[in-house]
Order: structure tokens, then C-alpha cells, then sequence
């Protein structure tokens, strides 16, 4: 099961670099984007697996990805994205 | 800050989520579509606002997750609108307050009048009142075209006016026409004379023979070129021609400045009290309780501030901030020096500002007499100017100046019979 995702998944990828097409639609992944030291926006994500004022973690597509900071704040929520505020510290995917 | 007020007119919650589990309430409230914003974690469990439709929705999610929420703040207009609507009367306010500001709004509060240089504003404003373009006017009765026509009609100096509208602010924009220029009828014969009293120091004559040399003196009104020019052969005037004289007459002229300097003199101390009082105007009308300041001296401004609907709707409501400044008189006296500098010092001001620019300052006198009370100031200005006016020959018959006959010939045979009066 997990092959067969994986092939056609890489068939979708070489697919969708050949005709330029955004991945994060694609291929279903998320879009992490971060402004500045203080904002993060995930697009795209599957939903909050943990909240904390000094850690948030976010389940995705591809793994949880994991913020850490101080004085974090959901600034917004909704069924397709998710601002983070706060003082950013760490960012990263935990594989 | 669009969104906040969005949100804020939309009406929201702030609620405080405890439990085990709040992010998977969180994700609960976020998969039925509820909107969740501002989250942050509290001492108990999480913070967040939700909108009102979403509230409704909240008590689904705290059962399956087991999570318990409160109320912390209920904001929004929804709620302030519960809370003002038991009061019949407010609304109705509100509803007047604005259909007022509507009606006020179809009337002209003010009227501007801008670019008059030579023109006198006031002349003008009074003129458009005249023709209906008043502060108080209808907007919809005021002729925008027929005022600018009349405007024009009546204010030859114009070259073009713009009459508009904004909001309650009529503007009557004015473009006046080039100063015309003196135009100087050289076929008139005149002479030059003086038009001040003075000691000629230059006679330069273009037109016309002088008859006044340098260090003469001369009084006002006489002569100082003639236009008359006689022909002599062999000391007999054969024939006399009048010309249009022309001239530059520099002259020496004495200006004589009095005046006296006391030697005591109060002067003002602010005591640093001011007592303001404010009244109103309203539609012209003066509304004021006018108080007598609680001082013995004071000094008074007043300043005039229209209310106004941001800058194109001036309202017809005038606040008059009055000032009053109290001080104390303090009784002083100078000396003789003091005294004469100040005597300079009004004289150097003097001159500034009466004297014509074209004239030259060459010495500046100051003599006093010293009386037990103060100063007897006589001081003596010289100053060079031209002094030289035309003036015709004889009086202008019916506009055309001279002989209007026949301008075109000869005008020594005219001229002989014409009076001659220097």
C-alpha cells in the first residue's frame, strides 16, 4: 500500500514538475510559509496535534512539523489554513 | 484591522476552553467550519475567540471531546445592539441625528471666495449673496452658471469664474485679468510739475524745455518742464508748439516726523491667568453667556472654529473660543538714552512703512527738546524721488485730450486758439 503510494505519488511529482504545476495542490503537500521572526502560515494542514504557548506541533501530509518559540499565538484557524504568531525559535519537520 | 471590525460588527466570543484535550477541540470546531481566531494558551487551558454563529456550535464539540468552556467576554455590536435596544428613544435619536446631518447637507454653510488680488473679496461675496449664493442657501435653488454670468457681467476685472459646489462649501474661484497699463496719450500736450515740495538736485528732460535748474526750490504744483515750446528767430516767436513733456525730476524732499516720548510708561506683566469662555454661532445666530472676566486688566482674543463633516461639509455651527489674559500694569520710567533710542527705533519704523519704495533715504535727523514729562521728538527725513507729474495743458474735452479736431494735422494751428492754462 505505502509502495504504491509512494510510486504513484512519485509519477504525480515528475508529472507535475513537467508541467510546471504547483506541488502543495498537486501532490497534496503542505504550504509552510514564514514572515518574518514572528509569523508562520500553513496551508494545507491535516490538524493541530499539540498547542502550547512555547511549542505547537501540526500534523501534515508529510510528518508533523514542529514550531518552537515563546508567547505562541493561533492567530487563525481555518479548515484550510493556520497563522501562527509569536517570537519564532525553531521550525522544522519531525521525520 | 478590516478583519477586526468586520469581526467586531459580526459580534464574537471570547471563550476560555479547558480540558485534556483542547487542541482536539480545536481541530473539532475547525472541521465543522467555525471560525477561530486569537488563540493563545491561558493558566487553565486555551483562550479563543469564536464567532457568535460558531458559539452555538461549541457545546456539540465539548461533549465529544470532553473539554469544558466558559464565557470570558462577549463582544460585538450584536451585544452593545441588546443592550441599547430596550431604549426606544436612542435609535430614534440616532435615526434624527443623522436624517439632520442629511438635511444640513443640502444647504451651503460657507462660501469661499479665492483669487482676488486687486478685487475686493467681500465686494464679491456680498454680490453672489445678492444674487442667492448665501451660507443658508438652498443648494438645488443656487444657479451655479447664472451666478458665474452675473460675475462676470458686473466685475469687469475678471477673466474667468468658476463657481462649485462640494458638500456644503460653495467656492467662487476668480481669475482677474492683467492689470491694464497706463497708457500715456503722448499727443496730449502737458507740462511737468512738481508733486511735492523739494530742492531739485537733477533735471533730465526728454520732451519739453526745463525751467527749474538743480538746488531750486520748489513748491508743489509748479512747473518744472514746460510743454510749451516756443520757435524764436531773432528773439521773435514765430510759432509756439505744445508738446507732451517728458521728464525725470530727482528732488531732495524733507519729510518732518513729531512726536513725543513720556518718559513714564506702563508696561504690561501677564500674571500668567487666563479664563476662556466659549459661545456659539449657530445659523448666524449668536449664542452666548457672556461673562465679565474676574480680572481688573486683561487683554482678549477670540478664535472662531466651524464644526465641520471632514473638509468639504462645514456645518453653520460656530464655536468662539474667547481668551482672556490677565496682567498687571507696571509703572516705568526711562531714561534719556532709552527714550532716544525708541524715538529711532519708531522713526526707522515709520519709514519702512510709509515710505515709497522708489524713494532713497539719504539722511535721517532726529532733534528733541527735553520736557520734565519726556521727549519732544522732531526729526527731519531726506529723501530723493522723482516728483515730476504730468499734468495737461489744458483740460481734456470729451475723453480725446488736446485738439480733438484734428489730430492728425498740425496742431500749432489748432493750439493758437486753444486756452493755454499753466
Amino acid at each position: 500500500m505505502a509502495e504504491k503510494q509512494k510510486a504513484k505519488n512519485s509519477l504525480l511529482a515528475r508529472a507535475s514538475d513537467f508541467f510546471d504545476l504547483p506541488k502543495e495542490i498537486a501532490l497534496n503537500l503542505p504550504l509552510v510559509t514564514i514572515i518574518g521572526a514572528s509569523e508562520v502560515n500553513i496551508e494545507n494542514y491535516k490538524k493541530i496535534a499539540e498547542y502550547g504557548p512555547e511549542r505547537v506541533q501540526i500534523n501534515t501530509s508529510c510528518g508533523v512539523f514542529k514550531i518552537e518559540g515563546k508567547k505562541l499565538v493561533l492567530k487563525q484557524i481555518t479548515s484550510e489554513a493556520i497563522k501562527i504568531t509569536g517570537i519564532l525559535k525553531n521550525i522544522g519537520y519531525i521525520t | 484591522m478590516i478583519v477586526a471590525i468586520w469581526n467586531f460588527i459580526r459580534g464574537f466570543v471570547t471563550v476560555e476552553v479547558t480540558g485534556r484535550a483542547t487542541e482536539r477541540f480545536i481541530n473539532m470546531a475547525v472541521h465543522r467550519d467555525i471560525y477561530i481566531w486569537d488563540a493563545q494558551s491561558s493558566p487553565d487551558g486555551v483562550f479563543m475567540n469564536v464567532s457568535l454563529k460558531g458559539y452555538k456550535e461549541l457545546k456539540a464539540c465539548a461533549k465529544k471531546t470532553g473539554c469544558q468552556y466558559r464565557i470570558i467576554a462577549k463582544k460585538g455590536f450584536p451585544f452593545v445592539a441588546r443592550r441599547y435596544g430596550k431604549r426606544k428613544l436612542l435609535p430614534i435619536g440616532a435615526l434624527f441625528f443623522m436624517f439632520s446631518v442629511y438635511i444640513l447637507s443640502t444647504f451651503v454653510w460657507a462660501v469661499e471666495i479665492s483669487g482676488c488680488e486687486r478685487l475686493a473679496g467681500f465686494e464679491i461675496s456680498e454680490f453672489c449673496a445678492a444674487n442667492g449664493l448665501r451660507p443658508g442657501a438652498f443648494k438645488s435653488r443656487i444657479d451655479e452658471d447664472g451666478v458665474e454670468k452675473l460675475i462676470m457681467k458686473r466685475f469687469a476685472d475678471i477673466a474667468w469664474v468658476n463657481v462649485y459646489i462640494r458638500g456644503t462649501r460653495a467656492t467662487v474661484e476668480i481669475k482677474e485679468t492683467l492689470p491694464l497699463k497706463i497708457i500715456v496719450d503722448k499727443t496730449t500736450p502737458c507740462d511737468v510739475v512738481a508733486a511735492k515740495d523739494g530742492v531739485i538736485i537733477n533735471v533730465a528732460a526728454s520732451l519739453g524745455s526745463p525751467v527749474v535748474k538743480t538746488d531750486d526750490v520748489v513748491r508743489k504744483g509748479d512747473a518744472l518742464v514746460s510743454g510749451k515750446l516756443e520757435i524764436k528767430r531773432d528773439d521773435a516767436v514765430i510759432r509756439t508748439d505744445y508738446i507732451h513733456a517728458e521728464a525725470n525730476v530727482l528732488a531732495k524732499v524733507y519729510y518732518r516726523i513729531n512726536f513725543s516720548v513720556p518718559f513714564k510708561y506702563s508696561e504690561k506683566q501677564f500674571t500668567g491667568n487666563i479664563y476662556k469662555h466659549t459661545g456659539f454661532i449657530l445659523f448666524d445666530r449668536k449664542f452666548s453667556l457672556e461673562k465679565t472676566p474676574p480680572f481688573k486688566c486683561f487683554e482678549q482674543s477670540s478664535e472662531h472654529k466651524r464644526f465641520s463633516l471632514g473638509e468639504d461639509y462645514p456645518l453653520p455651527f460656530i464655536a468662539i473660543v474667547t481668551t482672556y489674559k490677565e496682567f498687571v500694569p507696571i509703572e516705568k520710567t526711562r531714561g534719556l538714552d532709552e527714550a532716544l533710542k525708541l524715538a529711532d527705533k519708531i522713526v526707522t519704523g515709520r519709514i519702512i512703512r510709509e515710505f515709497d519704495i522708489e524713494s532713497d533715504i539719504i539722511e535721517k535727523k532726529i532733534n528733541f527738546v527735553e520736557n520734565p514729562d519726556g521727549i519732544l521728538i522732531k526729526s527731519i527725513i531726506t529723501a530723493t524721488e522723482d516728483i515730476g507729474r504730468e499734468k495737461p495743458l489744458w483740460k481734456t474735452r470729451d475723453g480725446a485730450g488736446g485738439p480733438a479736431e484734428d489730430p492728425a494735422g498740425d496742431p500749432a494751428d489748432e493750439d493758437e486758439n486753444g486756452q493755454t492754462n499753466d
